[in-house]
């Protein structure tokens, strides 16, 4: 069986059919309109403030002399001179920050910051996305983290649990239609999380499994929270969204079981056999767009020695494993799209 | 290119011009990364519109994005295709039942079958694995340009496109093993 020719296959995406022009400008001026509004807003700006106009000193003074003028806006100078000074080092350091990695110093003025914006969030619902937004970032620099090798500092997991907390709980205070949204939306976000975790198990450092697993853990728990306040939003509001979990958890996962010691890929006898994929390095190999593209479709550390995973499926068990009827290892996709019933991927 | 610097102080205050050159600038490209991945010109039109909406909500809040404009539109958008995978959930025949059927399909259906199967593999990569490939691969950027997108260095999405490419073909060569193991058992 020849490989999979990944640059063929990429390529069938390339054709897009363009947008009748009509709709592309009804589109724009939809957008423009909007602002438009937004933009019209009496004293309305992006910052909430609207521009006040204060009475000077000078004025209470009855517009007295020019020194007095002078003092008071010297004063108001280097008062401003100061601001903009102390802003300015604040600004470097929040914008250091923003590409600090967890094990980096500048990593707590990044949450700082963050914690900043959430504070200054006031409505539910925009709070939620934030915190998903934020929930989404802490994933990726843990999964960049385990892949690269380095150790994953516990601050990086209690940054996840803390966030998807909140996330939970700002769900728990909106209305039902709202809270229902949300809620899918931390279960559809979970599996997809579950996801990066599993392939920064495969690629990544055995130093780093256990973190990936308690990682997994919490996305699990969180997921299953999610799934008990669709059923039941009364309990869910009363819970402040952090619901007591049922032991052991009704899922096909259980974030509980130990981690494997051996391979954590399903031996052959036990499962469907495929005959190892051989990895050719044919010039059609990869897109073929960059050293790095024909370097990637080659033979890497484990692709030969690795069984495959169907599309999506943890089959192989990663971070975590399954008990229960469909002994799917891994975190599970029962309800994800693409699969069919027996969750097998495509 | 773009200064998005410049721009997005600008874009604060709901300038107009502003607005129209980040939606003729960022539109076509972002339509093109949503319709790659929902095959479906409708949705894809929509989750555009949605965010492009919330950018605009987001900015009325005096929110949104404060450095990388573009990575902050990726990342709404794709977010947006993940939840409309959980509504919408794409068909495939199960490979096991449909082959004899496949096989008589004509053409164009036989390629926008083959396309969903592609798109099914890409959505099983992490958003930012699914940003590299079809950022790098199918809209052309440099790895530099990639990088902006996602906010990450160089060299961390020269590692992530390694990841990516490798996970794809895992998902493609295993998906391809199913198709033809059902058609060998048949």
């Amino acid at each position: 069986m020849s490989s999979v020719n990944l640059e063929a296959a990429l390529e069938l995406l390339r054709d897009v059919p363009p947008l009748a022009p009509e709709r592309q400008a009804a589109a724009r001026r939809r957008f423009l309109e909007e602002a438009a509004r937004l933009g019209q807003r009496p004293g309305i700006g992006p910052a909430g403030f609207r521009p006040a106009v204060r009475p000077t000193r000078a004025d209470a003074l009855g517009g007295s002399s020019s020194i007095g003028v002078w003092r008071i806006l010297r004063r108001g100078l280097v008062a401003a001179a100061g601001i903009l000074l102390l802003y300015g080092l604040l600004a470097g350091l929040v914008y250091a920050g923003q590409l600090a990695s967890p094990t980096s110093p500048l990593y707590s003025v990044k949450l700082a910051w963050e914690d900043v914006r959430l504070a200054l969030t006031w409505e539910p619902r925009a709070r939620a996305d934030l915190a998903l937004d934020l929930v989404d970032m802490r994933v990726g620099e843990i999964a960049d983290l385990a892949e690269t090798g380095e150790p994953v500092p516990p601050r990086a997991l209690e940054r996840l649990e803390h966030l998807l907390r909140l996330e939970l709980s700002t769900a728990a205070r909106l209305g039902d239609p709202q809270m229902v949204a949300a809620l899918e939306r931390v279960q559809e976000r979970t599996q997809v999380w579950v996801r990066t975790m599993e392939q920064a198990w495969q690629d990544g450092s055995p130093r780093n499994r256990e973190s990936l697993q308690m990682a997994v853990r919490l996305l699990n728990q969180v997921r299953e929270r999610a799934r008990l306040g669709l059923s039941d939003q009364d309990a869910f509001r009363q819970a402040g969204g952090w619901v007591t979990l049922p032991q052991p958890i009704p899922t096909e996962t259980s974030p509980l079981r130990p981690a494997p010691t051996t391979p954590p890929y399903p031996t052959p006898s036990s499962r469907p056999t495929f005959s190892p994929i051989p990895v050719t390095t044919a010039p059609a190999v990869g897109p073929g767009r960059s050293p790095e593209a024909t370097q990637a479709a080659g033979s890497g550390p484990g692709q030969a020695a690795t069984p495959h995973r169907t599309s999506g499926q943890a089959q192989t068990a990663g971070p975590d494993q399954t008990t229960g009827p469909a002994q799917t290892p891994g975190p599970q996709h029962t309800s994800e799209p693409g699969h069919n019933k027996n969750g097998q991927g495509k | 290119m773009i200064d998005e610097r410049m721009l997005l102080p600008r874009l604060q205050a709901l300038e107009e011009e502003a607005l129209e050159v980040v939606y003729d600038a960022f539109q076509p490209p972002l339509y093109r990364y949503a319709y790659r991945l929902l095959g479906s010109a409708d949705d894809a039109e929509e989750a555009v519109a949605e965010t492009f909406h919330r950018l605009l909500q987001a900015l009325d809040r005096g929110q949104g994005p404060e450095r990388h404009l573009q990575a902050w539109l990726y990342r709404v958008l794709h977010n947006l295709i993940v939840d409309r995978y959980r509504e919408r959930p794409a068909w495939l025949p199960d490979p096991g039942e449909s082959d004899p059927v496949v096989d008589g399909l004509d053409e164009e259906v036989q390629r926008r079958m083959v396309q969903e199967r592609i798109r099914l593999a890409l959505r099983q990569l992490t958003r930012e694995q699914q940003q590299v490939v079809l950022l790098k691969y199918l809209e052309g950027l440099t790895n530099e340009e990639v990088a902006r997108v996602l906010g990450k260095p160089v060299g961390a999405v020269k590692s992530l496109q390694h990841r990516a490419l490798a996970a794809l073909r895992r998902i493609l060569e295993a998906s391809s093993t199913s198709v033809h193991k059902s058609r060998s058992e048949r």
